[in-house]
């Protein structure tokens, strides 16, 4: 049957059929677009008009939300011109660029949430050039716990490892380690909106000594655990942390979940947490974790920096305001931030994008169970000829971290990786590149 | 095939129909003997040659009775005329929904053909029928409460939320079988802290699920004031009567989207004139929450042998029923493919009930004043196992307390996993005796010829029913509870005295026939209702309540209207209903509080060297001043009735404020906290030892939960229904029912309510409470009309109904709270202060609640419509298809609340079953 | 004897040429079962169905009243699935109570069913009627088999006035599904379709019937994913077509819900003996998906016009004619914006799939009624084109597959003596391809990318079925007849894939 004949049968009976519609059929049709790309221009803000700096390998990547594809674009002046499906984007800009005195640096800018629906669209995208950090790195987040032989969920053997990435000794006293209080799933409108100047966090707990009393050389690492037990007593799948450097451990009033402290090994100062019994990391790993140099007294910064924030729940049974307690931490103290999510449910970053632009995680979805025996760990940018690893510190969580591998104590102690207890056989500087 | 002999006869004729004489075209018609058979043609025309002589000519056709004539052939030709008459069963109109009461009070009666239309699983899917109800899709898997003229607790959005603070609403409905009451007072079936979970059925009343409706005959739902004869309840009164007649082998096989039914019952009348009957049936349900869940379903095999026999002797009648019932619920788990394999989770729930009936009755002819004696009396037994296996691992290093005694003890570190075994096994005995006289007095027959007779019918009796649990309990290991946070003890159900009530009533019902006035009849009577054999110390020990109840209809005289009669009557009452407390709320188990005093974990050797050290208080938990629920309800109704249309209109309001509910109480506890910090593990043989170690007295607020009357429900409505006749050419009559309900859900006592706030490491709770003279609960209403079109096609053996069920709107309200408390109590003293501006205490301050204006606005969920279609067909004179689909369509437009749109969408509930009758 | 022989067998004659006239059976008289059986058409009826189908034509689909009960078995399968959604093997267990009745002026039919019964190794897709739902599914890694349940019932009623000048006829009809699965990943479908017909014709005097009728129906599916096992769950998808998903949603939506509409219209031209029959039918249907989770938002929503016509000649023996099939579907994507407060503002629809599928075919049907048997032998030639394509990702995807097929299938009955009917026949089907393309692919990866290829393998396959039926029926007193029937069918396709169907029946017929 070729194509003419088919035509004409075609066009005589839907002449008829379409009479017919016409009578019966009714139907709304919602406002459905063609899908032909449409024209966006990029316009970079880099603050300070007259300084732009020189950069090389510049690119902007659009990342469509809906469909996951993403489109990549050689960024050349401060202004950029791509064609992109209309659709609704997370735009990014990255560069390397050379500081003042021969310091590699990095210029990056990210806008989320972007609608692109017509012609002509312009995406601002403020732009920040960032340094090595010259402090000690968080490395290693372990916040997801094992699991007991009858698949419960352990969580009493979570811990936070510092790095020193720099080629100089460094003093870990004063450290404050931090918990965002925004979660990184559920994206509301703060108010008063502290944002670009200051993170918003519920948990505080400081590194104590003098100046000069907990050094960390260069190459080396500092184990905080929330309990510092061998925690195999309880949980034959677990790990023993009795060697850990410090401990943060909370008196808790309810007889029935009690904090356990292990008086060789040194707590942590508590300066304040939310929680009225014990403080654990959010086990599905919903919320950034940093460390901070607070240059404030402990009684000062808790009387002075509280911050009360509102925001409206709108459920359809009505709006209702709830309002929190929290404190500030001034962008500028952040020494370094990882920011923690999951695929199925990120919303947002809960910090400025100079601070980390993406994030990392453990698990797929929302209460995964695979997610147990995980950790994120930072990266191997390079290792020197002294065997002392450098890690990838570019402030950007997505790009510096592996994610859901197997966390550095438990490779090492060669202990479970699963509820019925299969030893770990791996050994590796960042749960990806094996050590020979 | 045809005779060759001498020259034949030709018969022929027509059959038609003898409702209108239309023909029968393809009706099959046969001669005897020689069996010719024959179908006749479009008009009905049928024709044989037969050689002359006596033959029988038969004919049959679908929906009507079957012919048989004798006929004698002569030499000449004949012509028949045969007149079929519609199968009788269906011809008679079927009545498939429920019959509004046109007596003294306000009930509704729903009878077999109704129940057989419904396609039921369990009593729970009949009160679809009762004004005000939509359909329901059925719950296996939580107990089913009945609730009477009220909306029920529902939560902020306008769901419905199960509350076991407001379970008086279907503890306080009696449910009777054959006249025994089903009693389920001493039921103490439940898991300790999963009180409020819905499966469990303590303080619950009946649940519905366990009631087969297969073997009922009629059951009559008293929604007014019951009679005096009825006490012990509150809301309600659901009387059954259960098959008692000859019946044909029925078979019934029903599948839906949730369970699959078998039912299969007989009936056989024997001895004189058939009049002594004996009915057995058997029936099986086996119904799961989510066909994806191996774990919870729901299963009910209940099997029945009932026996009615009668005497006569010249002085009386003496008629005695009898019966044994059976009914066994499992509600358990096989194991799960993806569970099994990791860890152990049992639950397993096996209910047997055992129930023996007896109803004596001497009916009396020659005694004027005395017609009747009843002796009724009915035992049951149940034997109730619940057990519960389940792996458990404790999340962090969890503390068991070891004695039940109160004072200083050392407890123990759980650290492992273990398997927790759970039982609890409860064996409830209920008996029940009741003697009952009714007689008939004429009085004043010759007071005036217009008072042409008043009649009374006067009723007198007295009621026993004992329920005593003589289960063992709660029986586990105290170093192995079921969950981490486990505060209870096991408890040994058989040391629980038993619940004797016992009552007494007197009813006169006054039939006046006031001639042009039209006739009055007044039913006016008292029930009396007290606890015997209770301990002294309880107020009510002793005390007898009485229950006054008056029900009259006013029925003005029929006035024709064109050759229709139109009859109107008016109709009230006034009772009030009274609640005897249930054997958990008189005695409860102590309430257990340990507080911690030492909790060192030794790093090094947790086994040996760990040391917790506990102080516990046992507080009696009995609330010696409890008194019984009273319900007071009134209600008037209006009906009227115009040729075969009836229309009956009802407003009733109820107003209870002492329903029973477990209430937290609090105190003011002392504890020595022991500072462990200066243990070195390292020098330790053994456990560390208490008196070194530094500690401060401390001390602490805790509550614990006892049995109050704090439970206020009031309901208000209007409920109506409206019958109308047949519309021929269509062959359907619509019934609307519907109500309008407002029903408010509070607490009628003050509370304490603990706040959640921690001040600087000290939570507020453990220092005040609150006691707080405020209102916590909602206000509900809502608005339902039900439009059934019931078609009936005699000639098919086709009825379906078409429903358009209309909730107009369901609003919601929570009632306005005061947060500011009138006293507190303080941890220092344990006794109560006045607030007043909570100046005593910086801490206090945090005693008083915000509340956001957002809370106490109206909710209202718009108009919802669904459709629902059931069908029954009747395939030859053995087997009926019916299928039903509820919500086959619906209408439930979007809403706007608070700025955002609410879109809905419903499910079909669907199923089929087929019905043998052989 | 013989002259009363042959008068039966002219009236069965007449009859069936004048089966077409519902209203006057003519001397119907004493029409046994077994007589009624062998004048109720099946191949014969089925040509013309589409014409048919008008609930007013309800009495010419067949010249006699039959009515029956049966429980029946039935199982198809192959060695491995063609369509990946559809699984690899289905056997299902039915009882069904079907009327067709003719009385006087009026003709009513009813039916109702109960089936249950597994569809084994289902792929990729996790809800119900994926034909209907393609391509917008529900799915995950892992499928595996669903346990499902079938309420069906439904009814029509026609009749005439004016001397049956005017014929009138409605019909209601209503199937309800329940599917699930009790291992993990476990979906729970509840399907619900109602579909509801009136149709008017008018008979002109030369014998023919001009009849039009308007369709409606309402189509509702709610699936909801559930997780059981401590060890782990799995991601689920929402699919787009052509190994493509909404990327935003994945791993979230356990709920979501597909409501639909379809409304559509015919015209039939229809001879009372023999002459001319044709028919135009247009359909509208409409759907979409929605997330509860998120504000019960339209995440997909699909729309198809499908045009059917008929057209051929009808005679007491033979019957010619030729079907033509077009529906276009088309399906867009709602784009959200930013989600503050969990309420997903929408930005606007992208029509993203779009899908046509033609298929014209030609048959002949020649027929011999006698009083004691009856022969129907079949032919049917036909062309089918599915393309289909996803134009959101650059470069687009295209899929096109083109097949010619033919079959050939003969009825014989027999009626043994005045018990016994024997019931036998036979089908054969060659079907080749003509052309098929996949575009687009090549770089993807993942399994939905990989089921796509998979299923295209298969369809772009040739194949040859076989298959034949036999079975008896035993007349019984009163006009009641007991029968089985037993039907097999051996399919060979791509490459080693051998395939079957299998059919029981126990029937009882009054």
């Amino acid at each position: 049957m070729n194509n003419d004949i088919q035509h004409l049968t075609f066009r005589l009976l839907s002449g008829s059929a379409l009479l017919i519609a016409a009578t019966g059929a009714t139907g709304c049709t919602d406002d459905i677009r063609s899908a032909d790309p449409v024209a966006v221009r990029v316009e970079l803000d880099s603050g300070q008009p007259e300084t732009v700096p020189v950069t090389t390998g510049a690119r902007v990547e659009f990342y469509n939300v809906s469909s996951g594809a993403v489109t990549a674009v050689e960024a050349a002046g401060s202004s950029i011109e791509a064609m992109v499906m209309p659709g609704f984007y997370n735009v990014s800009y990255t560069a390397d660029t050379e500081l003042h005195d021969g310091l590699k640096g990095r210029v990056t800018g990210q806008v989320q949430g972007v609608a692109v629906t017509a012609d002509g669209t312009v995406v601002r995208i403020p732009t920040f050039t960032s340094t090595l950090t010259d402090d000690l790195i968080v490395s290693e987040l372990y916040f997801t716990g094992s699991l007991q032989s009858s698949s419960d969920n352990y969580n009493g053997d979570q811990y936070i490892k510092l790095y020193n990435n720099t080629d100089h000794v460094v003093y870990a006293d004063g450290l404050t380690i931090f918990e965002s209080s925004f979660l990184t799933v559920e994206k509301y409108v703060y108010t008063p909106d502290i944002m670009s100047e200051a993170m918003t966090v519920d948990a505080l707990y400081t590194i104590p000594g003098s100046g000069t009393d907990v050094p960390v050389l260069p190459g080396q690492e500092l184990l905080l655990s929330d309990c510092a037990i061998d925690h195999r007593a309880i949980n034959p799948n677990s790990i023993d942390l009795t060697h850990s450097d410090f401990e943060w451990y909370d008196v808790s009033s309810t007889p029935y979940y009690t904090d356990i402290d292990n008086p060789d090994v040194p707590n942590l100062e508590k300066w304040y947490c939310y929680t009225l019994s014990v403080w654990h990391l959010h086990n599905r790993g919903f919320k950034a974790y940093g460390i901070a140099r607070i240059p404030v007294e402990k009684d000062e910064y808790l009387r002075s920096y509280r911050y009360d924030y509102e925001y409206d729940n709108v459920t359809q049974a009505g709006t209702f305001p709830v309002s929190k307690r929290g404190y500030r931490l001034d962008n500028e103290w952040i020494v370094d931030l990882v920011t923690c999510s999951i695929p199925a449910k990120y919303a947002w970053n809960v910090s400025v994008p100079s601070l980390d632009m993406g994030w990392t995680y453990c698990g797929e979805i929302d209460g995964d169970k695979n997610r147990y025996f995980r950790a994120v760990r930072r990266a191997v940018e390079t290792v020197t000829h002294d065997g002392r690893v450098i890690l990838r510190d570019t402030n950007n969580s997505t790009a510096d971290f592996n994610p859901f591998v197997v966390p550095s104590e438990v490779e090492r102690q060669h202990a479970a990786v699963d509820s019925k207890g299969t030893p770990c056989t791996t050994l590796t500087y960042d749960g990806v590149m094996p050590i020979e | 095939m045809c005779c060759l002999g001498a020259r034949a006869t030709v018969v022929s004729g027509v059959i038609v129909d003898s409702t209108d004489d239309s023909p029968l075209p393809a009706c099959a018609v046969a001669m005897m003997p020689g069996a010719r058979s024959a179908q006749t043609d479009i008009d009905g025309r049928f024709t044989f040659k037969v050689s002359p002589g006596d033959y029988i000519i038969k004919a049959s056709y679908v929906g009507f009775d079957d012919y048989e004539q004798a006929v004698a052939i002569g030499r000449r030709d004949t012509t028949l005329l045969i007149r079929l008459m519609p199968k009788n069963q269906q011809l008679k109109e079927v009545t498939i929904t429920a019959k509004e009461s046109t007596g003294v009070t306000s009930s509704s009666r729903i009878d077999r053909d109704a129940m057989a239309h419904l396609q039921p699983s369990s009593f729970a899917d009949l009160l679809e029928l009762l004004p005000g109800n939509i359909s329901q899709d059925p719950t296996p898997g939580t107990v089913n409460s009945i609730k009477l003229r009220e909306t029920g607790t529902i939560g902020a959005n306008g769901q419905a939320l199960d509350s076991p603070d407001y379970a008086m609403s279907s503890l306080g409905t009696a449910f009777n079988v054959d006249g025994a009451p089903v009693n389920n007072d001493a039921n103490l079936q439940s898991v300790g802290i999963e009180s409020a979970s819905g499966r469990n059925s303590v303080n619950r009343g009946v649940d519905m699920r366990t009631l087969s409706t297969d073997n009922i005959e009629s059951v009559e739902i008293v929604r007014g004031i019951p009679s005096a004869e009825y006490g012990n309840l509150s809301s309600g009164l659901v009387n059954i009567r259960r098959t008692r007649r000859a019946t044909p082998l029925t078979a019934r096989f029903k599948a839906d989207g949730y369970s699959k039914l078998f039912f299969i019952g007989k009936g056989i009348a024997v001895g004189p004139q058939r009049r002594n009957t004996l009915n057995a049936d058997i029936g099986y349900l086996d119904s799961k929450v989510d066909p994806r869940n191996n774990l919870e379903n729901f299963r009910r095999i209940s099997a029945s042998v009932r026996s009615s026999l009668g005497w006569e002797s010249q002085s009386h009648l003496t008629e005695w029923n009898l019966a044994a019932d059976y009914t066994g619920t499992i509600d358990n788990s096989k194991t799960d493919p993806d569970i099994a394999e990791v860890r152990l989770d049992e639950y397993c729930s096996r209910n047997n009930r055992f129930a023996l009936t007896s109803d004596l009755s001497f009916s009396f002819r020659h005694i004027g004043w005395l017609s009747r004696i009843d002796f009724k009396a009915n035992a049951s037994y149940e034997d109730n196992t619940l057990r519960r296996r389940r792996q458990v691992a404790p999340s962090r290093a969890t503390v068991a307390p070891t004695t039940d005694a109160p004072g200083v003890h050392d407890g123990v570190y759980i650290l492992e996993e273990y398997i927790a075994d759970f039982l609890s096994e409860g064996r409830p005995v209920n008996l029940f005796a009741k003697l009952g006289f009714t007689g008939k007095v004429p009085m004043f027959a010759a007071v005036s010829p217009a008072w042409t007779g008043i009649t009374h019918t006067w009723k007198a009796g007295a009621e026993w029913t004992m329920s005593k649990n003589y289960g063992r309990g709660q029986v586990y290991d105290p170093m192995k509870p079921l969950s981490a946070s486990w505060t209870s003890r096991p408890r040994d159900y058989s040391k629980i005295p038993a619940l004797n009530v016992v009552s007494a009533y007197a009813e006169d019902a006054l039939l006046v026939d006031g001639g042009p006035v039209g006739d009055f009849d007044i039913q006016a009577g008292v029930h009396a209702v007290a606890l015997a054999g209770l301990d002294r110390r309880y107020d009510i020990a002793g005390k007898m309540f009485f229950d006054p109840r008056v029900n009259a209809v006013w029925r003005f005289p029929a006035i024709a209207a064109g050759r229709r009669q139109i009859e109107f009557l008016l109709a009230g009452g006034y009772g009030l209903n009274t609640r005897m407390p249930t054997v958990d709320y008189l005695y409860p188990q102590e309430a257990f509080l340990d507080l911690l005093q030492l909790n060192y974990y030794d790093t090094l050797d947790p086994k040996n060297h760990s040391r917790v050290n506990l102080r516990t208080y046992v507080n009696d938990a009995t609330n010696y001043k409890l008194q019984p629920a009273r319900n007071h309800k009134w209600e008037v109704r209006v009906g009227a009735s115009v040729g075969a249309n009836r229309l009956s209109v009802t407003y009733f309001e109820e107003r209870m404020n002492d329903g029973f509910r477990y209430s937290n109480v609090y105190g003011s506890y002392e504890y020595k906290r022991y500072d462990p910090s200066g243990i070195r593990p390292g020098d330790l043989q053994g456990p560390p030892s208490l008196d070194g170690l530094p500690s401060t007295d401390e001390k602490v607020l805790r509550g614990y939960r006892k049995a109050e009357n704090g439970t206020r429900i009031d309901k208000r409505g209007v409920e109506f229904q409206i019958n109308t006749a047949r519309w021929k050419p269509l062959a359907t009559s619509l019934i609307v029912t519907g109500a309008w309900m407002r029903s408010r859900y509070s607490n009628s006592q003050y509370l304490f309510d603990p706040v959640s706030d921690v001040v600087d490491g000290v939570a507020v709770s453990d220092r005040f409470v609150g006691l707080y003279n405020s209102d916590e609960g909602r206000v509900n209403e809502q608005f339902n009309t039900n439009f059934m079109f019931d078609t009936q096609i005699p000639r098919l053996g086709l009825v379906f109904s078409t429903t358009f069920q209309f909730m107009w709107y369901v609003k919601t309200r929570r009632l306005q709270e005061n947060g500011v408390p009138d006293k507190y109590i303080s941890a220092v003293d344990g006794l109560l202060h006045d607030f007043n501006g909570g100046m005593d205490d910086p801490m206090l301050q945090y005693l008083v609640k915000v509340y956001s204006p957002a809370l106490f606005k109206d909710y209202t969920v718009p108009t919802a419509m669904y459709v629902n279609l059931k069908a029954t067909k009747n395939i030859g004179k053995w087997l009926r298809v019916s299928v039903f689909v509820n919500r086959i369509l619906d209408y439930l437009p979007a809403y706007k609340s608070n700025g955002l749109t609410v879109r809905r969408s419903s499910d079909a509930y669907f199923g089929m079953e087929l019905n043998f009758t052989l | 004897m013989m002259k009363h022989l042959h008068n039966i067998a002219l009236t069965a004659l007449a009859l069936t040429g004048m089966a077409a006239t519902a209203q006057t059976p003519a001397a119907a008289a004493h029409l046994s079962v077994a007589d009624r059986m062998l004048l109720t058409d099946t191949l014969y009826a089925g040509s013309a169905a589409a014409t048919l189908a008008n609930p007013a034509l309800a009495g010419w689909r067949h010249p006699v009243s039959l009515s029956a009960v049966s429980v029946s078995y039935r199982r198809n399968g192959s060695d491995e699935a063609p369509v990946a959604a559809l699984g690899r093997e289905n056997a299902f267990a039915t009882f069904l109570a079907r009327t067709y009745i003719k009385t006087g002026k009026s003709t009513i039919t009813g039916h109702a069913s109960y089936s249950t019964g597994r569809r084994f190794g289902v792929q990729l897709c996790e809800v119900s009627d994926p034909q209907l739902l393609y391509p917008y599914f529900t799915a995950d890694e892992i499928g595996g088999s669903m346990a499902s349940e079938s309420y069906v019932f439904g009814g029509s009623y026609s009749s005439s006035f004016h001397g049956g000048k005017w014929l009138y006829g409605a019909s209601l009809d209503y199937r309800a599904t329940q599917e699930y699965r009790n291992r993990d990943p476990r979906p729970k479908n509840t399907v619900g379709r109602l579909d509801a017909a009136f149709g008017m014709g008018h008979r002109f005097d030369r014998g023919y019937i001009l009849a039009a009728d308007v369709r409606a129906s309402k189509y509702r599916q709610s699936n909801s994913m559930m997780f059981v096992s401590e060890l782990g769950e799995v991601k689920i998808y929402h699919l787009t077509g052509l190994g493509t998903d909404y990327v935003r949603f994945a791993g979230t939506g356990k709920n979501s819900n597909y409501s639909g509409w379809d409304l559509g219209a015919s015209l039939s031209l229809y001879p009372e003996e023999s002459g001319v029959y044709a028919s135009a039918a247009y359909d509208r249907f409409s759907l979409k998906k929605i997330l509860k989770e998120f504000n019960n938002r339209p995440l997909c929503s699909l729309r198809d016009h499908s045009v059917k016509a008929q057209l051929g000649w009808k005679s007491q023996t033979w019957i010619a004619g030729a079907d033509f099939g077009y529906v276009r579907r088309s399906g867009a994507e709602h784009i959200f914006g930013d989600a503050a407060g969990n309420v997903y503002p929408e930005l606007f629809a992208l029509d993203s799939f779009r899908r046509s599928s033609l298929s014209v075919s030609g048959h002949g049907l020649w027929r011999r009624l006698t009083q004691r048997s009856r022969l129907d032998i079949a032919l049917r030639v036909g062309y089918s084109a599915d393309r289909e394509e996803y134009v959101t990702l650059q470069p687009g995807r295209k899929s096109d597959i083109r097949r010619i097929d033919a079959t050939a299938s003969a009825r014989w009955l027999r009626r043994l003596s005045d018990r016994w009917m024997l019931h036998t026949g036979a089908d054969v089907t060659v079907s080749r391809n003509v052309k098929a393309s996949l575009e687009g692919l090549d770089g993807a990866t993942g399994i939905f990318a990989d089921g796509v290829r998979k299923d295209f393998y298969w369809l772009s396959g040739n194949s040859v079925e076989a298959g034949a039926q036999a079975g008896a029926d035993c007349s019984l007193r009163d006009n009641r007849a007991l029968g089985i029937r037993l039907a097999y069918t051996r399919t060979a396709l791509r490459g080693s894939n051998r395939g079957y169907r299998l059919a029981a029946t126990l029937a009882f017929t009054f």
